[in-house]
């Protein structure tokens, strides 16, 4: 009985250890530690449920872009310059 | 209009004031300084299926409609993605099944709609939400979020530029717009150079 206790424990620790953490080809989300909308997955199918997780991540890069842009307006390119002078940081880049 | 090379950041806002309220606004969409992968906040949102509204009518019915946040002046909104949503790419370089991966080449010369993304839309229906928007945004105006003034770049330019730049700061589009350009820009312009104005038929 105990042997048997022990083939099962050891059977059961050796296939969780066998199985990859990601068996798709799918970009992990990493989505724990983020605010993002919860999607109802039974209202969409899968690949529509990664499109609306991944266009959240890529939602909070763009806004996540704008703002490091805009709070190091030396160092950004041009464009945002035109903007966004350091002259004027203090009135137009309010701190959180 | 002009299709010559302009700077790309006057295509969305204008006025010292929308310079002030643009960075506040993408502030609060990801969250506090120290965790910036997006506000908590967004965590009430329920991505749901299409239903029909008070009015009878489903939101993915209305022509060309992407998605739509629902109940956006409560504490726990809801946000319909439609169909057509799903037909645009990711800027990740992710393509799916009836679905462009969304490149440089796909997107120069012009500010189109070939650079849209789902990313795009989402970020403009959450500045749809009272709650997340009313701390940022000025008062003194009818809405405590943004409304739709105007839809797709050319419009959205053409609104926010010349017909009524004051409004920008209310226009959902006009952040979409206003990031997406800039991403395309800092993406490509060493490959591909400066972005042009949008054209009509680019809407």
């Amino acid at each position: 009985m105990l042997l048997l206790t022990f083939l099962v424990v050891a059977t059961s620790i050796v296939c969780t250890l066998a199985t990859p953490l990601n068996t798709t080809s799918e970009r992990p989300l990493m989505l724990d530690k983020r605010g993002a909308p919860v999607v109802k997955e039974n209202h969409y199918t899968k690949q529509q449920v990664q499109q609306i997780k991944e266009g959240h991540i890529d939602a909070i890069k763009l806004a996540s872009m704008v703002v490091s842009q805009s709070e190091k307006p030396d160092t950004f390119d041009p464009i945002f310059q035109h903007y966004f002078r350091s002259s004027d940081r203090d009135t137009v880049i309010s701190e959180q | 209009m002009s299709n010559d090379p302009v700077d790309p950041a006057s295509n969305f806002h204008s006025s010292s004031q929308i310079d002030a309220t643009f960075p506040d606004v993408f502030k609060q969409i990801v969250g506090p300084k120290d965790l910036r992968y997006g506000n908590s906040l967004l965590a009430d949102i329920t991505v749901v299926k299409d239903s029909k509204g008070k009015d009878g009518q489903l939101s993915c019915n209305a022509p060309n409609i992407e998605a739509e946040l629902i109940d956006s002046n409560t504490d726990k909104p809801k946000l319909v993605v439609c169909p057509r949503a799903f037909t645009r790419g990711a800027f990740s370089g992710k393509g799916y099944p009836g679905a462009p991966v969304v490149t440089c080449d796909r997107c120069y010369p012009r500010i189109s709609k070939n650079m849209e993304t789902i990313g795009m839309i989402l970020l403009h229906e959450y500045t749809h939400w009272d709650k997340l928007m009313s701390p940022v945004l000025p008062p003194g105006f009818s809405a405590t979020s943004t409304v739709d003034y105007s839809y797709g770049a050319f419009l959205t330019r053409l609104e926010n530029k010349i017909l009524a730049p004051e409004l920008a700061i209310w226009n959902g589009d006009s952040y979409a717009w206003f990031a997406n350009e800039m991403w395309w820009t800092q993406a490509c312009v060493g490959s591909h150079g400066a972005l042009t104005a949008p054209m009509r038929g680019d809407n």
